[in-house]
């Protein structure tokens, strides 16, 4: 068992006087992540908010009205309305400083009030998707609204001459009355009952912690699992594993001090990237120590299915082309670029059975709560037979036809 | 300390080594020279275990390779002919890693360092990462890396290939310092000079056989003492060949239409007398060496090809 000591030393040495590709195994998730949360808006910072440049011509009480509707309820923190001239206003939206522009014509007032066609201008940023829409979809429901309030309140009082002589006040008086005394049975109390009943399910907490951040810690053990595992060609090309099999130490001890050194590293890694995820995205960990022992098996069975494919490769370059060529569809169809919750389902059930897909669901549960130590302990067996199973494939494929290239 | 028998090693169709067999003393450097492709490492794979002969034995100090390779190893020193270490690790670290391969631990592992790393002259650089070594450097600390464990019998496969000529005075040094403690040493090159300064016995192989064997005194004497002349140019084969057979003392070693070999006593004084009979052959002789008698004039006489070929 000594030389299992000395060989795992040799290849934790080995590893930290690497730091770039150590790094490199991070730092791409991490850039990954930081991109994933830049266009989903992070987890913290405010939510964006559409800029609207206005140029009000019309300038009338109706105009005003319609504008003030911008600034009502949840729509005031979508959409934030900035008056200007309209040279300015289109220069800011073609340079893409706003989200989008609206002009409302001279006498849009007395054509709503006439019941009259008028054209609402609207110009959006084409660099812009998201944000545009919003105010797209906000202008039509108000448009809608301002059509229905016309023909419902507005209509039984075209006839009216709002200019006319005193007595004309009274019968302004008497039919609106009329229109509000017929809108009662509606207005008060409404017909539609709202019943807030509180669900007893937990919600679902569906932030870029929990969504996103797993599959990127499980992305990190594969990009360092396929960097580890190309080690073995290294050893064998400047003579290491061949000078190691004169000595008295045993291949089975050699193996296992490198697979123990990379899963340790991995390990580190997994748990630098949870703190990481804890502290500045707010992942909720439930069961902290048995999400460690997890990704420690995770990352042990990750580097043997890769070690495996390094050692019965014809070579260095065939190695590396092939687990290079399994990383990323793993990564991109097992939850790691591309969170289930955001899949298709038939492709996340697909990406469900990659190895790693399989394991970033397990992981997820454990994060979750959902999956304790028994529910786990099924599975936690299943890769433990298949870490002895890799090993054993990896053993006698190095010692019988590996080394003797 | 070093028994071979009957060794044999094939790859495929192919016997890369025939029925090899030697002994080799505790305190004396054996040496196994021939040229590349001769059988040489596979001969050195064999015996430290890592090559598993298809007939033949190899006991060392009495352990058999095969049955007891464990107790045979821990035996055994070997210095690849490849720099086989760690790069990115300390001339220590490297050291300490193939000292804890054979068992060294703590205290003992520490003083076998220090001493090595002394020996080899690389003390003042044990911390620097050997990627910044010199090919010399590296090739002291493969040697190193195999005296660790202060081996009974040391195994060193061609430890000069690639190696500038101080580098190569001073790994000669330390074979000679190892062979003096009492160390069995197994020496393979195709270098004839390194051979011919360092062993005390060898055996010649070609083809994974061994043609020649016995101490340097005794190898000598098959050369029965005769220079070696060698003739490049235009020449008439079946009418030369004539010529020298008249002549006592002659043996035409290799002859061909451009290049003949000729072993003769005393071959300076009969220089001209050789040079005549083939000038009287009309032939175009341009280039002549005349050559002492040494390994290398052995192996020509054996094989009728050079040792680098």
């Amino acid at each position: 068992m000594r030389f299992l000591w000395v060989s795992f030393l040799k290849d934790m040495r080995r590893a930290f006087r690497d730091p770039i590709s150590l790094l490199l195994s991070v730092g791409i998730p991490v850039v990954i992540g930081s991109l994933l949360s830049l266009v989903a808006g992070g987890s913290n910072g405010p939510a964006p908010k559409a800029e609207l440049l206005v140029t009000d011509q019309d300038n009338s009480f109706v105009s005003g009205v319609f504008l003030a509707a911008f600034n009502q309820g949840p729509l005031a923190d979508l959409i934030e309305i900035s008056m200007m001239e309209e040279e300015r206003a289109l220069r800011m939206v073609n340079k893409g400083d706003a989200s989008a522009f609206l002009m409302i014509p001279e006498g849009f007032g007395q054509a709503v009030l006439d019941d009259l066609p008028m054209e609402l201008v609207l110009r959006t940023d084409p660099s812009q998707t998201i944000l545009p829409a919003i105010v797209t979809e906000t202008l039509g429901v108000l448009v809608d609204g301002t059509f229905l309030l016309q023909r419902t309140l507005l209509n039984p009082m075209s006839d009216l001459d709002l200019e006319g002589e005193p007595q004309d006040f009274a019968l302004i008086g008497t039919r609106l009355e009329q229109v509000f005394s017929g809108a009662m049975p509606y207005l008060n109390p409404p017909i539609i009952e709202l019943e807030i009943l509180e669900s007893k399910e937990p919600q679902k907490n569906m932030s870029f912690g929990t969504v996103f951040l797993p599959g990127l810690l499980i992305m990190a053990l594969l990009f360092a699992a396929q960097n580890g595992s190309s080690d073995v060609w290294k050893e064998h090309e400047k003579g290491t594993l061949t000078r190691t099999l004169t000595t008295p130490g045993r291949l089975i001890q050699f193996i296992c001090g490198k697979v123990l050194a990379n899963t340790v590293v991995l390990l580190l890694i997994g748990v630098a990237f949870l703190f990481f995820a804890m502290l500045f995205f707010g992942l909720e960990v439930a069961n902290l120590p048995l999400a460690v022992v997890w990704l420690a098996l995770t990352g042990a069975a990750l580097y043997l299915l890769f070690l495996l494919i390094q050692v019965i490769s014809s070579n260095s370059k065939g190695g590396n082309i092939i687990t290079n060529a399994l990383v990323f569809p793993f990564a991109m169809i097992g939850g790691s670029f591309f969170p289930f919750e955001l899949m298709r389902s038939g492709i996340a059930s697909v990406g469900k059975q990659t190895p790693n897909g399989w394991a970033l669901v397990k992981f997820k549960g454990i994060l979750s709560g959902s999956m304790g130590p028994e529910t786990i302990l099924p599975a936690a067996v299943l890769v433990l037979v298949v870490i002895a199973i890799l090993f054993s494939l990896c053993q006698l494929r190095i010692s019988r036809g590996f080394v003797g290239r | 300390m070093i028994e071979v028998r009957d060794l044999v090693k094939k790859y495929g169709s192919v016997v890369a080594v025939d029925g090899v067999s030697f002994d080799a003393a505790a305190g004396s450097i054996f040496g196994l020279l021939g040229p590349n492709g001769a059988g040489k490492s596979t001969t050195i794979g064999c015996i430290s275990g890592l090559l598993r002969p298809h007939a033949g034995t190899v006991r060392v100090l009495g352990h058999d390779i095969v049955g007891a390779s464990t107790k045979a190893k821990k035996e055994l020193g070997v210095v690849p002919q490849e720099i086989a270490l760690y790069e990115d690790l300390s001339a220590r670290e490297n050291i300490a890693y193939w000292g804890g391969a054979y068992g060294l631990s703590g205290p003992d592992l520490k003083r076998r360092t220090d001493e090595v790393l002394a020996l080899v002259g690389l003390a003042d650089r044990a911390k620097e990462p050997i990627k910044k070594y010199s090919g010399g450097m590296k090739r002291r600390l493969n040697f190193a890396c195999g005296i660790v464990h202060e081996p009974k019998v040391l195994l060193l496969d061609e430890p000069t290939v690639g190696v500038d000529p101080q580098s190569r005075v001073n790994i000669l040094d330390l074979v000679r310092s190892q062979a003096q403690t009492g160390t069995c040493v197994l020496y393979t090159t195709h270098y004839m000079e390194e051979a011919e300064a360092l062993c005390d016995s060898l055996a010649i192989v070609d083809g994974g056989k061994v043609i020649a064997q016995g101490t340097m005194r005794e190898l000598r004497q098959r050369t029965e003492e005769r220079d070696l002349l060698r003739l490049n140019g235009q020449f008439d084969v079946p009418h030369i060949e004539k010529k020298l057979h008249d002549l006592d003392h002659i043996e035409i070693i290799q002859i061909h239409e451009t290049q003949i070999t000729i072993a003769a006593g005393q071959g300076g004084n009969r220089l001209p007398e050789i040079l005549g009979a083939i000038g009287e052959t009309g032939a175009d002789i341009r280039e002549t060496t005349l050559s002492q008698p040494n390994l290398e004039s052995l192996f020509i006489k054996l094989t009728g090809k050079e040792l680098r070929e």
